[in-house]
């Protein structure tokens, strides 16, 4: 999953942002004016919009607005310290899906964006069973083989995103624009990497490579 | 003491009004009515008296006299009931009389102690009342031959009274009617002249410090006297929602701001604590949060500057102030400052001014448009400090920086509470846009003003008028030769 931080107090936007990348299996981005979080939001595909609502440049509404113009479906969760009713109000009418008021708590944050992300996949169960692999979203384990344990993040990250859309064929390009942000650095086999250390842990049936096209969860079976 | 009702007082107005009118009228139709009834009695007794006179003046005996007399007396359409008596000056019986002496019938004949006898020929008319009958009646005196003789008739007049009471209680009856009448009227013209305000008073009601800007009065129908009223009252209500509208705004703002460095040293330590870390990292967000918790401090104090300045009626403890000495010293503190970042502030051309004023509001004042424009203007860049006399009885300081990029939309809102230039959000400036509303506040206390001007790309210079008595008598450290 990877999201996109909105934000102007810089020092926020980057606590918020190890704050998601330490809390859930987001991979985060950050934009600290309206224009450049527009741009970056609509050159990539976020699966979640962290937006404060008083930006220099561009206003929050105003680019919130764009970005729905635009076709952007990514969900939204706008952060404001104006409370008033009207503003939320305007914001919800605009097309954000979430709202949280400043100050916020940190970990509410993290649950609402982990809700935001399900509902846009369609998987109302924050446990995602795919096969015989179960994926907690909310704890972060995943039970196999009536086994119960943590993955390493990035493992985690691909096993979470996969079975997202569990059903379906995920291309390479799709796993790696989802799982890492601007600033990592990435090898061209890094997805075949983790692909194979999942492999090893659950099965080789548990992920199909389809040729050509990229990967499908299966899940295994026992 | 409760002031009267305004109904019971123009109810008691018109009451008098009325019963004095009422009075009057009545008074005169009364006497008038009285003079012509009693006057119409009083030329028959004359007439009377003169026949009676005449028949004097013939010689004979009493008894043809008193035939005589009585048939000019009795008149058929007068009917028997006039009485009358005839004697001569200084004797004891009479010459003729209508009825005996000392007997029943009209003894008021012989009962004149209170009336004043006529003087010379002059006829004397009064009243006269015999068991509830009224009488009117003549006294004549005639000089003939033998001696002084004295008439006297008395004619009925009690139908005239009657008549007269009559009309008596007619008037009263009509007069206390209109009395009451026109008290009635006058409570229900208050009442009806009232009706405009309490219409008034049940919109008032109606009004809360949600609907105030909303128009209440604007479609009530008052006649004219009442309309300053109400446009006073609408005026009043536009001041009110204004004032509580800014304080709202005030207090949003105030929050807002205050919430920004809360959230951030919130979040902080909500991140430090959500899992193990290192020492480093721990005394990094420990760091982060105090610099947060004297952003709230710092904050807080402008608020309370601004505060006490709008709190104030006047500028306390005034003394005079050589302002180019002050902007000199400011200069001096302010350079040292901005040379550690490569910047310059210098005074070109500090006149001579001497202002009354507060000595730390002045200073307030130069120092938080000195901090903006250093602050503001390019880094590195020089800001330059001037005062000079004019206009009029005042002196303007400028305050220039090499900036010049505030956008000219942002120009008139430059001196709103919380107001920030939209390309200066963001920027770790640490301001919240209260610093030159504290600046303006203290300038339009002392009496004078501050503004803006802009070169777009050259430079950005705020005026600060002052109103200016005299030279000051320190000869200025640097400027003019």
């Amino acid at each position: 999953m990877r999201a996109l931080i909105i934000e102007d107090e810089e020092r926020l936007a980057h606590s918020i942002g190890r704050m998601l990348e330490e809390h859930t299996s987001f991979a985060v981005d950050i934009a600290t004016d309206g224009d450049g979080g527009l741009h970056m939001a609509l050159g990539n595909p976020y699966d979640l919009i962290v937006l404060d609502l008083m930006l220099p440049h561009l206003d929050g509404l105003a680019l919130l607005e764009k970005l729905r113009a635009a076709g952007k479906r990514t969900p939204v969760l706008v952060l404001t310290a104006r409370d008033t009713t009207q503003d939320i109000i305007r914001g919800l009418d605009l097309g954000c899906d979430d709202y949280l008021t400043k100050p916020f708590k940190m970990a509410e944050l993290c649950a609402r964006a982990k809700a935001l992300v399900r509902r846009a996949y369609d998987r109302p169960d924050p446990v995602l069973k795919v096969g015989g692999v179960e994926i907690n979203t909310a704890t972060r384990t995943v039970t196999c083989r009536g086994k119960t344990g943590r993955l390493p993040a990035m493992e985690y990250r691909l096993l979470e995103y996969l079975a997202m859309r569990a059903g379906e064929v995920v291309s390479k390009t799709d796993i790696i624009e989802h799982l890492y942000d601007f600033d990592s650095e990435t090898f061209s086999n890094v997805v075949e990497v983790y692909v194979s250390s999942l492999r090893r842990r659950f099965g080789a049936e548990t992920i199909q490579t389809i040729r050509g096209q990229g990967y499908i969860l299966t899940g295994a079976h026992t | 003491m409760k002031p009267m009702s305004l109904r019971w007082r123009i109810r008691l107005l018109v009451t008098l009004v009325v019963a004095a009118i009422v009075t009057a009228v009545s008074a005169t139709s009364y006497l008038r009515f009285r003079t012509a009834y009693l006057g119409h009695i009083d030329r028959m007794l004359e007439i009377m008296s003169k026949g009676i006179l005449t028949e004097l003046d013939e010689p004979q005996e009493p008894r043809e006299l008193a035939d005589e007399v009585r048939l000019i007396t009795d008149s058929p359409w007068r009917g028997p009931e006039t009485h009358f008596r005839l004697w001569a000056e200084g004797e004891d019986t009479d010459l003729i009389a209508s009825v005996p002496a000392g007997g029943k019938k009209a003894r008021f004949l012989w009962n004149l102690q209170h009336v004043e006898p006529p003087e010379g020929n002059e006829p004397v008319f009064f009243s006269l009342t015999d068991k509830k009958k009224h009488f009117r009646a003549i006294w004549v005196r005639h000089a003939t031959a033998r001696a002084t003789m004295n008439i006297l008739i008395a004619h009925p007049s009690s139908f005239e009274h009657r008549r007269l009471d009559e009309l008596l209680v007619t008037l009263l009856v009509v007069g206390g009617g209109l009395i009451l009448a026109g008290a009635t009227l006058g409570a229900w013209l208050v009442l009806l002249g009232l009706r405009p305000l309490r219409a008034m008073a049940s919109r008032l009601a109606g009004i809360t410090d949600t609907n105030l800007g909303e128009s209440h009065l604007a479609d009530l129908a008052v006649p004219r006297e009442l309309e300053p009223v109400i446009n006073e009252m609408t005026r009043l209500l536009k001041r009110l929602d204004t004032a509580l509208r800014q304080q709202r705004q005030f207090v949003a703002d105030a929050s807002h701001e205050l919430r920004t460095p809360l959230t951030l040293a919130e979040s902080t330590l909500q991140l430090a604590r959500s899992k193990h870390r290192e020492v480093a990292e721990y005394k990094q967000a420990i760091d982060e949060t105090l610099q947060d918790l004297n952003r709230m401090e710092w904050l807080i104090h402008q608020l309370l500057t601004l505060a006490r300045i709008d709190g104030l009626s006047g500028v306390p403890e005034p003394l005079d102030i050589c302002m180019d000495a002050m902007l000199q010293e400011l200069v001096i503190e302010h350079n040292a400052q901005a040379s550690e970042h490569g910047g310059k502030v210098v005074a070109a051309d500090l006149a001579p001014c001497t202002v009354h004023g507060n000595e730390e509001m002045l200073a307030l004042l130069f120092r938080n448009l000195l901090d903006n424009a250093m602050k503001y203007g390019p880094a590195g860049g020089t800001v330059r400090v001037g005062l000079e006399h004019g206009p009029d009885a005042g002196c303007t300081a400028t305050i220039q920086d090499e900036g010049g990029n505030i956008p000219p939309e942002a120009m008139p809102h430059l001196f709103d509470r919380f107001y920030r230039v939209e390309s200066s959000r963001g920027r770790n400036t640490g301001g919240a846009g209260l610093g030159l509303a504290i600046a303006r506040g203290i300038a339009m206390q002392h009496g004078g003003d501050l503004w803006v001007t802009s070169t777009p790309d050259t430079s950005t210079t705020f005026h600060v008028r002052l109103p200016c008595e005299r030279r000051c008598d320190d000869p200025p450290t640097s400027g003019v030769a």
